[in-house]
């Protein structure tokens, strides 16, 4: 499970999704739901932690002489 | 040459506007051209520009115009050309206005256009936008409204995304270069983008036209990124529209599409988990009543129940059998008593009692008759008898007659005799034996 650090945030979001639709809708075995319910926790904390590690938006001005600045929105 | 051959300013620009006014070719031009620089109406009159590559004119017109014009307008005009002599200079008077079908550019437009959609360029896959970017390359102005919607909408809804503005010219000669240069830098960049917008303002036809060059638009068409246009008003196409992988109406609209709303995914996060544990103990509640369920079953409480239905069964069975067969045997019983009634009304012995008393009765009717006949037979031969007494011959030949036989015979007649015959007399006490000697025949 540790190896969910590759998933991309869509990946982990869709496959919460689709754990959740299933575990609800489809009759699958106790012992299974219960996998699948672990594995859907581990994913909805990774999506948070995702979100709340995410950096602020930062807009950079890219110069045709590729130096960067920083650009603050207009107010 | 003296002052006075001098003209005043007036005087010249009367005299060119007399030279005008009578020109037969000034009063009726057929003039063609592209509109700009539109003003306003001031009280019924319109100014504008009729323009092409390298002159313009000016135009005015009093009467009211059959279209809104707009700028980049191809029409066709006919009017006249009139000298004012207190400005000293000329303008185009309107008499007939009329659009030129497609101006120019719009015909330049339309053929390239044409020709890109045949080569299929317009019918291209197109990309997914990704729904949670992490990084956005811009391509627009530094300068002006653009990049300030971008950038407070993507602030607003998803103010965790790395914008990169890559500042170009969108307008003019060097726009086309400037755009499919910084797309190259886009695409050569180590940034991994996930969507590239690429947005101006509105602007006239020939304003947004570097975003119709052909070369723009295959330079967007070999771009691996996800592109979101946003180019001119609402209204406005350009073939790098077609060619994105989506449209935006506006420079926020944009915005919206490249990024999702952060409060939104959060509170979908939220439900998703919450979704997530109360499924998860529904199950676990709803296996723990089934057990509960099968725990508490009759078959565990009460094994003996199972047989119960069958037992009952089987009773209910055996009294339907024992019904049948009484059913059965009441029904033969009955009948047989009605055959046997049948047997006894139809029996002989009447029959025989009958014929026996009729028999008694003929019987001695018989008896009856016969002594009855009897006793009639015998008063008969009585009196037959006593009539025989009366008759018989004996009491005659007693009185003196007598037969004469002859071979037996009694004779009757003397022609049955003959002389000689032997003939028997028989008397009443005895027989004598004589012989004829004379026959006398009577006379009658």
């Amino acid at each position: 499970m540790a190896k969910k650090k590759e998933l991309s945030f869509e990946e982990a979001m869709s496959q919460l999704e689709n754990i959740v639709t299933q575990l609800e809708r489809a009759d699958i075995p106790l012992e299974e739901a219960l996998q699948q319910f672990q594995k859907g926790i581990e994913l909805s904390q990774y999506c948070k932690n995702t979100l709340e590690n995410a950096e602020k938006t930062v807009t950079t001005l890219i110069n045709s002489d590729n130096t960067t600045s920083e650009m603050t929105p207009l107010n | 040459m003296s002052e006075q051959s001098y003209l005043s300013v007036s005087a010249l620009s009367k005299y060119l506007s007399k030279k005008f006014d009578v020109d037969p070719y000034l009063k009726k031009v057929f003039v063609k051209g592209e509109i700009s620089n539109v003003n306003n109406r001031r009280q019924g009159t319109q100014y504008f520009n009729l323009k092409d590559e390298t002159s313009i004119i000016s135009v005015i017109s009093f009467k009211r115009l059959p279209f809104e014009l707009e700028e980049g307008m191809q029409v066709l005009i006919i009017g006249s050309v009139k000298l004012s002599a207190q400005y000293g200079n000329y303008k185009l008077f309107v008499d007939q206005i009329e659009k030129a079908g497609e101006g120019l550019l719009f015909q330049r437009f339309n053929e390239l256009k044409d020709k890109l959609q045949k080569e299929g360029l317009f019918d291209l896959p197109k990309k997914t936008i990704p729904t949670f970017p992490k990084h956005i390359a811009i391509i627009t102005s530094q300068s002006g409204a653009v990049i300030h919607d971008i950038q407070t909408t993507v602030l607003r809804r998803f103010p965790i995304v790395q914008l990169d503005i890559y500042p170009t010219i969108v307008q003019g000669k060097e726009s086309a270069n400037s755009i499919i240069t910084n797309l190259n830098r886009i695409v050569d960049s180590q940034v991994p983008y996930d969507t590239v917008i690429i947005a101006r303002g509105g602007g006239s036809i020939e304003d947004l036209w570097s975003f119709n060059e052909e070369s723009v638009v295959r330079a967007i068409v070999g771009c691996p990124y996800p592109i979101i246009s946003s180019i001119g008003h609402e209204t406005d196409t350009t073939l790098s529209d077609f060619v994105s992988d989506k449209r935006a109406s506006t420079p926020t609209a944009a915005a919206e599409i490249a990024t999702p709303v952060l409060n939104d995914i959060q509170k979908h996060l939220v439900q998703l988990q919450h979704r997530l544990e109360t499924t998860t103990r529904t199950k676990l509640k709803q296996s723990m009543t089934r057990y509960q369920h099968v725990e508490q079953s009759y078959i565990f409480l009460q094994p003996e129940r199972l047989y119960d239905s069958y037992i009952k069964k089987h009773e209910q069975y055996y009294q339907q059998l024992t019904q049948y067969g009484i059913q059965f045997i009441k029904d033969r019983l009955q009948y047989v008593e009605k055959l046997n009634m049948s047997l006894n009304m139809n029996s002989p012995m009447q029959r025989v009692d009958n014929e026996r008393a009729k028999l008694t009765y003929y019987y001695e009717q018989l008896l009856t008759r016969q002594q009855t006949y009897y006793k009639q037979q015998e008063k008969a031969f009585d009196l037959l008898v006593q009539k025989l007494d009366l008759l018989s011959p004996l009491k005659n030949m007693a009185r003196g007659y007598s037969i004469v036989l002859k071979d037996n015979r009694v004779m009757n007649s003397v022609t049955q005799l003959a002389v000689k015959d032997s003939i028997q007399i028989e008397m009443s006490d005895g027989t004598v034996t004589a012989q004829i000697q004379q026959i006398e025949e009577k006379n009658r």
